[in-house]
């Protein structure tokens, strides 16, 4: 069969860390493919939040996660896929939003490449409590190498087929591919983050030539948090089969069989919350959001820019989407009388303006005008920005304009707030300007140079799936080396021998 | 000197235009440079062939081409709608520049001409002794124009002159040319392709530039119920049958006949690859396969269900990435290597001056400048590959949008027309589906690309975003 990967090793032919060379590889393994039966039906209220292989049969773990419903009550998962080998087996792991007990799951396969779906025979597992099923199949030594698919049934009364419409429940099509690999002692191991931009796994084990670890070894793999994102972020612990199985940040296991380890990072994002008064020394920051439902209106922020555009002609304005530089942080400053003045992070101005209905934009300066807050009464929970504490006057975004102003009306919805309390992270004082290394890197053709270093720094080069690629240790400004490079796409840490850390991604140039 | 320029010349000049004889003009034609087969579907979208990702297609004669030759992953049309895009693709200039920036309708049939004063890639093949052919929707000059296919640098013309007239399927006739053939309800694809066939047959001993610009699967969904639609029958849930609108005729079951109308496309393709082969050409023809720009929803077609898993957002008209990212193969036996994927950013407006350096010829070669840039050293593997400072597409439907792509930042600015646009910043390689806006966080950026947006929109009294 051209094409086809006739040996494990030649995963590295299929699998690339550009998800779109992926696709292109996969994608025309096989000339001619099976056009499958779609159930028809109508979706249910479960469905599945990840999905994972693990075990002796698996050549490249699947690593399938989803946060909400899909809107189908079919779905085809083939942007995550899974190679295993023929001829051995492996366990597909299934986390569902909801408890799967009392559930019917019935899983399919089509291992001769037929078009037929036939019942898996998997041997099921049932973990109530972290809604997770395991189920372990064997791929046969006569499965067709290519393309197949093992469809999941998820519905509360058994269909009568692989094919059967489905009622109340969600039918799942997992592209696999079978290769026609020889058994092996030694194991893929992948690590991969929750979420990229909160941190980074790696294994800092160096693999065996195969990209592998033999069974019997110790590997040791790392979870590093991104100390420049927004948000302060916590490293909850090492997944493997929806459970938390380590919470060091460096964990050394024994290796038994091929496992994808999931790193869970988690950010304080900004939270909705009743507002307090702070001082500049212990500050407590919030963005404000107008209370406004309206499309154009909703989800503006209080925010003071000196560039202004056409969009926001005033410095002081309301303005979408917020993020957590200084422009939209404020806190409340306590001036005596249940009145606050609201302070502007980055430039310490505060909000002032005159008591004036609609028509005079409020400023920000260093004196400020003192306001009175208090819940406004509406059932969505905002609040009322009162000029000097008078009912009348309350602080507003005006549509079209995206000024503050004072309205009169509104109470509610349009001159209501929402406080969102800010945690910032400790060492970002500046997110734009921090999270971008001090230095310069590129890769090209493999090589990887780095200028402009400003300390001793430990590098270490992982791929998205986490497999160390290289780890060095600078001494100059300077610094140039070749790494062991399948990848052209890869993650840098960088450790300062100060303590600062930067995560970076290349392409490489060449490529 | 330049021979190839004196040649066109001499042919001008012995051939007027609207003879459109040049097919037999075998005093030019040789055998010594490749034949050149790009083939443009309509309004297909990057995960609509099996390897772009589609899995309930078939498509095995394109993914035989991708195991074959070489797979672009950042090929861009050069904007989301059919004219400007094969406007821009003919002039080698992008949307800011050239004339034909929009779908722009002459009743009672076809679209506003291109500049006739313009240079066309079938008049660089031309001038290179080549013979040209255009099969399948023209949609760039009305008749009686003089922006007519035959005006504008080919030979041989087949096909749809307007592309209202190639929302049917069955027309009442299309064009030998400049004269009509009346179709007797004939498959308007397969006449043309049958054209097409013939066009590769009759030159096989010569150098030709076929440029196939099939309509599928551009609505309606249409076609001969036969054994390919066969093969999908009953295969999908068809919760919604399409009726005729007056436009697009009647699909009871629209999946069903938009997946076997790219089935019906990906046949076309292997018999052509076929057809080379047979005739002991496939070695010095360079055949490529694109879009004219994303997935199309029209006629009952429902994109969202081929594309489940969405790997890029948008569809046509949007400048999003799903609305310009299209399929791109190039297949070369000999040539290309054979199982090659590119990550190369590249868009329409490249294949002139890929084109002007396939032929030996240079910048020099007609008077109005390229935008674009040669792509041929990454198909050959030699040479130095230059890369875009930017890519740059202008759209003038639904409020007006630009999109400028540099490097991994893409800024795309829309409801121009409103005067109150908006801007979106994405960081491409890291969020190719384009979900997270970064314009607030890298105002330096958005600055830098909207100063890129504004020099490179030219003025145009036809297509200026309402100003």
């Amino acid at each position: 069969m051209p094409g086809v990967a006739q040996s494990s090793d030649d995963i590295g032919s299929y699998i690339s860390e550009n998800p779109f060379e992926t696709m292109i590889r996969l994608g025309r393994l096989n000339t001619k493919n099976i056009i499958y039966q779609m159930p028809g039906g109508n979706a249910g209220n479960f469905f599945i939040t990840a999905a994972t292989t693990t075990g002796d049969g698996v050549l490249y773990p699947l690593n399938y996660s989803r946060d909400s419903s899909p809107s189908r009550h079919f779905v085809i998962v083939s942007k995550e896929t899974s190679l295993v080998n023929r001829d051995n087996t492996f366990t597909l792991c299934i986390t569902q939003n909801t408890d799967p007990t009392g559930q019917s799951i019935a899983l399919y396969t089509d291992w001769d490449r037929n078009g037929e779906f036939e019942p898996a025979n998997a041997r099921t597992e049932v973990d109530a409590q972290n809604k997770t099923t395991r189920h372990t199949l064997s791929v046969p030594a006569t499965a067709e190498p290519g393309k197949t698919r093992v469809r999941v049934r998820l519905e509360q009364t058994a269909g009568t087929s692989a094919d059967a419409s489905v009622s109340g429940g969600i039918v799942y099509d997992f592209v696999i591919f079978v290769m026609d690999g020889e058994p092996r002692n030694d194991c893929f191991i992948s690590v991969s983050a929750n979420n990229t931009q909160l941190g980074t796994a790696s294994i800092t084990t160096p693999p065996n030539e195969a990209g592998r670890y033999d069974k019997g070894t110790n590997v040791t793999v790392k979870a590093t948090v991104n100390t420049h994102y927004e948000y302060a972020v916590t490293f909850n612990g090492w997944q493997q089969n929806g459970q938390i199985i380590s919470t060091a940040s460096e964990y050394t296991f024994n290796v038994t069989e091929s496992v994808n380890l999931i790193a869970i990072f988690e950010a304080e994002t900004p939270q909705m919350a009743e507002p307090e008064t702070s001082t500049a020394d212990n500050p407590i920051w919030y963005q404000i959001m107008n209370a406004h439902t309206d499309e154009n209106r909703k989800e503006r922020y209080i925010a003071y820019d000196t560039n202004t555009n056409t969009t926001y002609s005033t410095s002081l304005r309301v303005e979408k989407p917020a993020d957590t530089t200084d422009k939209f942080l404020w806190r409340l400053e306590d001036t005596g009388n249940n009145r606050v003045q609201i302070v502007n992070k980055g430039s310490g101005l505060r909000i002032h303006g005159q008591q004036i209905l609609e028509t005079a934009a409020f400023e920000a300066t260093t004196t400020g005008s003192d306001f009175a807050i208090a819940p406004s009464g509406h059932t969505n929970g905002s609040y009322s920005i009162k000029y000097n504490g008078n009912d009348g006057y309350l602080l507003n975004a005006q549509d079209g304009t995206w000024k503050l102003v004072l309205y009169n009306a509104g109470i509610g919805t349009g001159s209501g707030w929402y406080f969102y309390k800010v945690k910032l992270n400790e060492q970002t004082t500046d997110y734009n300007k921090s999270e971008k290394p001090v230095f310069k890197a590129s890769l090209n053709n493999g090589v990887l140079k780095i200028t402009g270093l400003d300390d001793n720094y430990k590098i270490t080069v992982v791929n998205l799936t986490g497999q160390l690629l290289g780890m060095f240790h600078t001494t100059d400004t300077y610094f140039e080396d070749s790494i062991k490079y399948p990848e052209n796409f890869v993650i840098l840490v960088a450790e300062s021998a100060k303590g600062r850390q930067y995560i970076t991604k290349l392409y490489d140039t060449q490529i | 000197m330049n021979t190839n320029k004196l040649l066109y010349l001499s042919g001008g000049l012995a051939f007027s235009a609207t003879m459109c004889p040049a097919q037999d003009n075998a005093t030019v034609a040789t055998t010594e440079r490749p034949n050149v087969i790009y083939l443009l579907c309509d309004d297909m979208g990057y995960s609509d062939l099996e390897a772009y990702g589609q899995q309930m297609i078939s498509t095995p004669n394109l993914n035989r081409l991708a195991q074959n030759g070489m797979s672009f992953t950042q090929f861009y049309a050069s904007t989301a709608v059919s004219a400007p895009s094969r406007a821009s693709l003919m002039t080698g200039q992008h949307t800011g520049h050239t004339k034909i920036r929009g779908n722009k309708e002459i009743q009672p049939e076809g679209q506003e001409p291109l500049d006739p004063n313009v240079e066309t890639i079938g008049h660089l093949f031309q001038q290179s002794g080549y013979v040209t052919g255009c099969f399948g929707k023209w949609g760039m000059g009305y008749p009686g124009s003089g922006g007519e296919a035959n005006d504008m640098g080919f030979d041989v013309f087949y096909g749809y002159n307007c592309q209202r007239k190639a929302h049917s399927y069955y027309p009442e006739y299309l064009w030998d040319n400049k004269t009509k053939v009346n179709q007797n309800g004939a498959y308007s694809q397969d006449i043309i392709h049958q054209q097409a066939m013939q066009f590769i047959e009759d030159n096989k001993d010569k150098a030709f530039f076929g440029y196939f610009t099939y309509t599928i699967p551009h609505a309606e969904l249409c076609q001969p119920q036969d054994s390919i639609v066969d093969m999908y029958r009953g295969k999908f849930h068809e919760p919604k049958a399409w009726y005729d609108d007056g436009d697009y005729g009647t699909a009871l079951n629209p999946r069903t006949q938009f997946a076997a109308m790219i089935t019906r496309l990906d046949t076309y393709v292997g018999q052509i690859i076929a057809e080379l082969e047979r005739l002991g050409i496939a070695e010095k023809t360079l055949f490529i396969f694109t879009s004219d720009n994303g997935p199309h929803q029209e006629g009952g077609a429902d994109p969202n269900f081929f594309n489940t898993e969405a790997r890029l957002r948008g569809l046509k008209r949007a400048l999003y990435e799903g609305g310009m990212r299209v399929p791109y193969i190039a297949y070369w036996p000999g040539t290309i290597e054979a199982g090659a994927v590119s990550h190369l950013q590249a868009a329409g407006w490249d294949m002139m001056p890929t084109f002007v350096e396939l032929l030996g010829e240079d910048a020099t070669w007609r008077d109005e400048a390229m935008d674009g840039i040669s792509i041929l050293p990454t198909l050959t593997g030699k040479g130095h590959q230059e890369e875009h400072d930017f890519l740059y597409w202008e759209f003038h439907e639904e409020g007006g949008r630009q999109a400028v792509r540099a490097g991994d930042w893409k800024l795309i600015r829309q409801n121009i027309q409103s005067g109150n646009p908006t801007l979106e910043l994405y960081n491409i390689a890291d969020d190719p589906h384009e979900d997270r806006d970064l314009a607030a966080s890298y105002p330096d950026k958005v600055a830098e690309l909207q100063e890129i947006m504004d020099r490179e929109h030219t003025h145009s009294d036809m297509f200026n975003f309402g100003r």
